[in-house]
């Protein structure tokens, strides 16, 4: 399937700044947009203004920056697009030029270039009134390129001549029109403009506004048992490109990955004897550090301050491994400066008795946000064989969200399967039996057996199937959500088994274009008579923006449940329709009932699971 | 003379999760320790509410009954009951049916009027839903019981519907639908595994959101000489229902007496086996619950059963007639709570633990006109279904099929089951109108 995007009027792109294709040679006053993935009308069509150049030269228009993509994705095939453009007077000659490439995630480093800036359409010279021109059209991609994650699409648009006068050119950009330009040179509509690659490409993020897909945390984790810098600098997240590796420590160098946000966290795995006298981790040499120094002292300091202590168990001569983990979040009880933040530290020697020992300490917040981090490697006496360090701490030019934000609680609905119980034939619950082991059997199997009455809720393929929703006259409103109609006419009230409190709702839609988000919601009362709805993480789902239908189920998570003074709880759906091209139909619901269990220790016989 | 046992179902609650410390070795034996088991037993028959029939808008843009004036086709007849639904069910042990209506106002019916010129009248505001319900009990008596349900009229002119739907539904129901009880002798034969056929009608001008008529947990009655796989309660702290009270037996341990009759069932380490045993045969979800009506596909105000039909000797899908190929992640109905009452004994070993089924029950409604068998098969993996043989006789019947069928892990665990129907031999055609999906135990192969 294939892969449209569209090229973004005013919405910057991720603050990364890729370099300009050295082919270009003119750049004056180019600036970087979105490559995006969806319409939107708030990034009106408009024009880039009049864009000159020397006779002869390569004129870049505007760059181009996407998200970042997924790894393992092979971007071949063909690429094609449309723009409509004008040249200022009929002597200029002006005609279209297009290179596209792959970045890394930082923009910095050029992993391929699928089209080098060239000509790719028809060479037919530009109208004096806005016309669409075709930029390429199915041109190839002479060397696929698999891509790593985090990996950026860049385009570039631009201009040159046929021996033209004074060239001038100006091209619209945007994303704001109801349609997409057609495949002609003759379209003068306020269309989108767009550029089209035959490979299905995925963003990190997915375009599914409210569900995050985290980048991998910092994690340095070498095979050797006691590993080189270099050895242990490559880092599992994929992102390496930012770390200087030196004969004994790893230091970050451009982006601001370990910059500091409100919560931390950092882990270590470190090989040291009770000689040990320097530090493992700093940050900014002196705002962070974490140190094991003599007296087998492990400490944590900040602002070149000692925050806490911890004399470690078990001092010993003999090298042992050390598992070090310091936390940071708000106090919650803070009196001012002086205890704004609660510093968490943890010390783990398996080889010392299993020793684990914890505290917990209040300081300062580290005096600035910014800086760079090292991680020492070898030295002090102190190797470090592993580190992980908190996705909370990538940089805004890296993929990310600080911890969890994801809308739907993570369901962790019980498994059942029955436990076995002898059946009184066998006679081992006969008198004279020790009747101890039937009851512990019996038991199991109870705790078992208690959801076993629990079906579906909802389970309903809609007839006629596929009906184009929505039916105007079901409609509602969503209170605090006013763009969202809700559906009378997908709207439930089912009773709620004893002790049901989640349900999961999956809803099978199909969209001709756009995108919309589908709601699923619980409550104790019919619609506007709830107070308030509960919601559940909206999810949403992207058609492609091609004539090309998209169907699927679409799992709106886990929900909480309401019940009305009855019993019974009332389900609908919500329908948001991001795109106004999009036409949807609803042709199943399913909704399941979830008992949401404490993943706690078990009841002490270590027969659970 | 007959010996009962009671248990109410009404008052309980809640998940059962009784602590097995105290059971663990190297603890005290006390008999203090085993009647909260015991007690939990009683409570797992009343925590289903198994949803057995529904009849909702299922994405419908109108409403069949559009209202306002009269006008041909726009209003049903006042009197007609139009049926909207059926479904076959083996109930829950203790457990009795109770009626949900999420509806809006109902709209205007019309008649023809024959005195002088034809013309078509109004015969006033109003509908009600009707609800059939045949029992059979296993020593196959019947009864057939009969609620209707009188639906508040719109108050808009000439009946029609409100222009703010969302803001005027309404709720009705019936509390309690049982079979005529008066007597422990009656409450026992009423609570064994019931058979339930249910048929819902329409009866002028309903606007129906969301009909459902589920299982409510009310009272659980065995006699004494009751077969063990009877006893899906332990029936632990209860006494007799029409002798003097009784309260909990004397002896947590004691045996199942083999005095008969009218011995002593309850308690004891054979007692707990066998209702564990039982809970484990008798309780299980109800799965699926379909029939092809619809506010815009039914024909018209039809009093026939609305139907889809088929005479293609291949599978086609059921609720459209698309392609008789079984796809998981395509439309269908979800499979995945099933997965409660997935038994070890009973999983097939093909899933083993990566995957777990179901053994099921598929009834299937269909009339074979006199010259079209059929078989409906009710499939939830490539290797997983369960097929119905319909026959060819005239008029509507339940048919019956017996299987396994792929449930997965649970709910997290989304697993579809899809649905598909062929004429099998014959000629002409048949048609379906409706099919229910329950879990059943094996020990009630139907044939």
């Amino acid at each position: 399937m294939a892969t449209r995007f569209y090229l973004a009027a005013s919405t910057a792109s991720d603050s990364v700044t890729p370099a300009f294709s050295a082919a270009w040679t003119n750049t004056t006053g180019v600036v970087r947009r979105l490559l995006a993935l969806a319409t939107d009308g708030a990034d009106t069509l408009a024009s880039v203004g009049a864009q000159t150049w020397t006779a002869g030269q390569l004129r870049l228009s505007r760059q181009f920056v996407s998200g970042p993509m997924r790894a393992g994705q092979t971007i071949s095939g063909t690429i094609t697009a449309y723009a409509r453009v004008l040249e200022s007077n009929a002597d200029d000659n002006a005609v279209s030029r297009l290179g596209v490439w792959v970045s890394s995630a930082d923009g910095t480093t050029v992993r391929a270039v699928l089209l080098a800036v060239g000509n790719y359409g028809t060479s037919t010279e530009f109208a004096t009134s806005n016309t669409n021109r075709q930029w390429a059209s199915a041109a190839a991609i002479s060397t696929p390129y698999v891509t790593q994650a985090g990996d950026r699409l860049i385009v570039e648009f631009g201009y040159t001549d046929a021996t033209g006068t004074t060239p001038s050119a100006n091209a619209i950009y945007g994303r704001s029109g109801a349609s997409d330009l057609p495949q002609n040179e003759t379209d003068t509509s306020s269309s989108n403009p767009w550029i089209e690659f035959s490979a299905t490409l995925t963003l990190l993020d997915g375009g599914i506004a409210g569900v995050v897909e985290y980048g991998p945390d910092t994690i340095f984790y070498g095979e050797a048992s006691t590993p080189t810098p270099t050895q242990l600098s490559v880092d599992l997240s994929g992102q390496d490109v930012d770390m200087a590796i030196n004969a004994a420590d790893i230091t970050e160098v451009t982006s601001a990955r370990f910059n500091l946000t409100d919560t931390a966290a950092w882990e270590f795995i470190v090989g040291c004897s009770n000689t040990a006298n320097g530090s493992i981790y700093t940050y900014n040499s002196t705002q962070v550090q974490v140190q094991i120094v003599t007296g087998w002292i492990l400490r944590l300091r900040v602002n070149n301050a000692t925050v806490g202590d911890i004399t470690l168990n078990d001092s010993s001569t003999r090298v042992r491994r050390v598992m070090i983990c310091v936390s940071m979040e708000d106090n919650p009880f803070t009196t001012g400066a002086s205890d704004a933040k609660r510093y968490e530290v943890l010390a783990y020697q398996p080889s010392s008795s299993g020793s684990i020992q914890r505290d917990v300490f209040l300081g300062a917040a580290p005096a600035a946000t910014a800086g760079t981090a090292l991680i020492n490697v070898t030295g002090s006496n102190i190797s470090t064989y592993a580190a992980r360090v908190s996705r909370a701490f990538h940089s805004t030019t890296e993929f990310h969200r600080a911890f969890v934000e994801v809308a739907s609680p993570t369901a962790l609905s019980e498994e059942r399967l029955e436990q076995p119980v002898p059946d009184v034939a066998s006679g081992v619950g006969d008198d004279g039996h020790f009747a101890g082991h039937v009851h512990m059997l019996a038991g199991r199997a109870l705790r078992t057996h208690d959801l076993r009455l629990w079906g579906p809720i909802v389970t309903e393929i809609f007839d006629p199937i596929g009906e184009a929703l929505p039916g105007s006259y079901f409609l509602g409103s969503e209170p605090t959500t006013p763009n969202v109609d809700t559906l009378l006419n997908a709207c439930y009230r089912r009773p709620l088994p004893p002790a049901c409190n989640r349900v999961r709702v999956r809803v099978y839609v199909t969209i001709s274009a756009g995108e919309v988000e589908i709601t699923a919601y619980s409550a104790n009362a019919a619609g506007h008579l709830s107070t308030p709805p509960a919601q559940a993480g909206y999810v949403v789902f992207s058609g492609t923006p091609t004539a090309t239908a998209a169907s699927g189920w679409i799992d709106c998570g886990t929900l909480a449940v309401a019940r009305d003074a009855d019993g019974y709880g009332y389900f609908w759906l919500g329908v948001e329709d991001i795109d106004p091209v999009s036409t949807y139909e609803i042709s199943a619901v399913s909704i399941d009932p979830v008992l949401v269990v404490d993943d706690g220790p078990s009841e002490g016989l270590g027969l659970d699971g | 003379m007959a010996k009962y046992f009671q248990q109410s179902l009404t008052q309980i609650v809640g998940p059962q999760k009784p602590q097995l410390e105290p059971l663990a070795g190297a603890a005290l034996a006390k008999r203090s320790r085993v009647p909260p088991l015991m007690r939990s037993q009683d409570k797992i028959p009343a925590l289903g509410r198994r949803i057995i029939a529904t009849q909702s808008l299922r994405g419908a843009s109108t409403w069949a009954c559009i209202g306002g004036p009269v006008a041909t086709g726009d209003c049903p007849g006042p009197l007609d009951e139009r049926p909207v639904g059926y479904a076959f069910a083996r109930v829950t042990p203790g457990c009795f049916l109770r009626l949900s209506l999420l509806y809006s106002p109902s709209g205007n019916t019309q008649a023809l009027n024959t005195e002088g010129p034809p013309a078509l009248e109004s015969t006033g505001v109003g509908g009600s839903v009707i609800v059939r319900v045949t029992w059979t009990s296993q020593a196959l008596s019947t009864t057939t019981t009969e609620h209707e349900i009188v639906l508040a009229p719109s108050q808009e002119d000439d009946g029609a519907p409100s222009t703010a739907p969302w803001a005027t539904v309404r709720v009705a129901g019936v509390d309690l639908i049982t079979p005529e009880i008066d007597s422990s002798s009656d409450k026992r034969r009423w609570t064994e595994h019931v058979a339930a056929e249910v048929s819902i009608y329409h009866r002028g001008g309903v606007r129906m959101v969301d009909l459902c008529l589920h299982e409510q947990p009310h009272v659980v009655v065995r006699e004494s000489d009751d077969d063990a796989t009877f006893w899906a309660s332990h029936m632990f702290g209860m006494g007799s229902p029409e002798g003097p009270a009784q309260g909990l037996t004397t002896y947590a341990v004691q045996r199942w007496s083999e005095t008969t009759p009218d011995g002593m069932p309850q308690g004891g380490t054979w007692g707990f086996m066998s209702s564990a045993a039982a809970q484990g045969l008798r309780l299980g979800p109800a799965l699926v619950h379909w029939t092809p009506w619809g506010e815009t596909t039914g024909t018209g105000f039809t009093t026939s059963p609305v139907v889809r039909s088929f005479s293609s000797t291949s599978f086609t899908r059921l609720w459209d007639g698309g392609a008789g190929t079984y796809s998981g992640t395509g439309v269908g109905w979800s499979m995945s709570s099933a997965a409660y009452a997935s038994d070890a004994g009973e999983c097939d070993d093909y899933w083993s633990d990566a995957d777990r089924s179901v053994p099921v029950l598929v009834a299937v409604y269909a009339d074979g006109r006199g010259t079209a068998p059929g078989v409906l098969r009710v499939q939830s993996h490539a290797f997983s279904w369960v097929d119905v043989a319909t026959a060819s006789t005239s008029g509507f019947n339940w048919y019956f099929g017996y299987g396994h069928l792929r449930c997965g892990k649970g709910p997290d665990d989304q697993v579809i089951a899809q649905a598909f129907m062929r004429r099998n031999g014959g000629s002409g055609t048949l048609d379906v109108a409706a099919v229910s999906v329950f879990r059943m135990g094996q020990h009630e192969h139907v044939s």
